[in-house]
Order: C-alpha cells, then structure tokens, then sequence
C-alpha cells in the first residue's frame, strides 16, 4: 500500500505550483513530482483501489436518494401523491469507482510549462474573484 | 486555450475527489475507520490566524466546505489518513 506516499506527493505537489515566487529550479522539481504524482496516481488507481469494496458514502447516498426525490416528482407532476416522501436511503448502493479519465488531471501536467508562460499560479487564480463572489466585494 | 486554475481543478478537483475516495475506501473497512480519521483531524491544533484553520468535528461529511478548507485538509493529510 502507498497510499500515504500519493497523499505526500500531492500535498508537495500542491505546495510548489502554489508559491508566488518561482525559480528555475522549483520548475523542474515541479516537473519531476509531476511525474511521481502521475506513477503514484495510476498505482492507486489500478493496485489499492480494487482491493475495496467502494460504495457510495452515507452522505453521497441521502443526496442520490434526494435527487431520486426530485426527479420521480417532476416527471410525475400529476400526481405528486404517489412520491414516497420518506426520505430513506436507496438500499441498492452501486459501486463507485476511482475515475482518472477527467480534464482536471490531464491539466496537472499543463502546470509547469503554465509557469514558465504566463508565471506563478497566483497571478490568474480565480480565487480573489470567488472569495468576493462568496462573501461581498470590498470594492 | 485555456490557463489552468489551480483552486478549481486541484483543491476543489483533484483532491476532493481523491479525498472522497478515501473516505469510501474507509467507510468499506467500518464505520470506526472514519470515526479514526475524524478524531486525528480534531486533534490538529491551529496554524497562525489563518494557514491552519480548526477542523470540522467530522471532516469525513466534507459539510459546507470552501477552498481553503480543502488546502488545509490536503496540507495535514498525511499525518491524519488511518491507512498506510
């Protein structure tokens, strides 16, 4: 198991494309943990994962059941009786698998030469402008 | 093209993703094993006013979480993940 290795990896890899100042050299480790990140992430994927028995997690499946809700409500809008309202959790739980086949983890490899393009990740992150959309801005 | 944003694709992305996982992976070996995880995160005292902030009493639940919440989590991970 390396689990926590993957988990080392990511928090160092988190920690170098965020800083807001960048040398060559923090480039190139950048680059280098970008690697190990993607080894440690295919691990995970393929050798821990199916050792578990992943379903959804009580709270992922109240919000599935919720939505069931919602959907058996809408398409039956005429006869909204006929919705169980009871709000339990569907028993049949589906496996859910890890999925490595999305845009975000492809864009981890795009991270470094990003750097080196436009420069530190701080100077287009869309944090300033969601924390002011969340709580009011100052302006 | 498009530049990459890390608070969306990483904290918000990658890691919550892999973070969930986790928490199924626990939640198959037994609800003490989340319980486990949830402790370790309470133990972690604050770092400065705002680089560590106190953990949820159940980071497991992921409950009204933003960014920042997730960059603390990831930052701490390591020490607070009950499997090897």
């Amino acid at each position: 198991m390396r689990i926590q290795q993957l988990l080392f990896t990511l928090a160092q890899w988190h920690a170098l494309a965020k800083l807001r100042v960048q040398t060559e050299s923090t480039i190139y480790n950048l680059e280098l943990l970008t690697t190990h990140l993607g080894e440690a992430l295919r691990h995970f994927s393929d050798l821990i994962c199916p050792n578990f028995e992943t379903i959804d997690t009580p709270g992922e499946a109240r919000a599935r059941a919720r939505a069931l809700t919602r959907k058996k409500a809408a398409s039956a809008s005429t006869s909204l009786a006929a919705v169980k309202s009871t709000g339990k959790v569907v028993s049949d739980r589906p496996r859910r698998y890890f999925n490595l086949n999305t845009y975000k983890l492809h864009a981890m490899g795009h991270y470094a030469c990003d750097i080196r393009e436009f420069g530190t990740t701080d100077s287009y992150s869309t944090q300033i402008v969601s924390f002011f959309t969340c709580f009011g801005s100052p302006l | 093209m498009l530049t990459v944003d890390l608070m969306h694709e990483i904290e918000l992305g990658v890691w919550k993703a892999i973070f969930t996982h986790l928490v199924r992976m626990l939640y198959s070996l037994g609800p003490t094993m989340v319980d486990q995880l949830n402790a370790r995160y309470r133990e972690i005292p604050t770092f400065g006013r705002s680089t560590i902030r106190r953990f949820a009493a159940d980071v497991s639940e992921m409950k009204k979480l933003a960014a920042r919440d997730f960059e603390d989590i990831l930052q701490v991970c390591d020490n607070s993940y009950p499997l090897k």
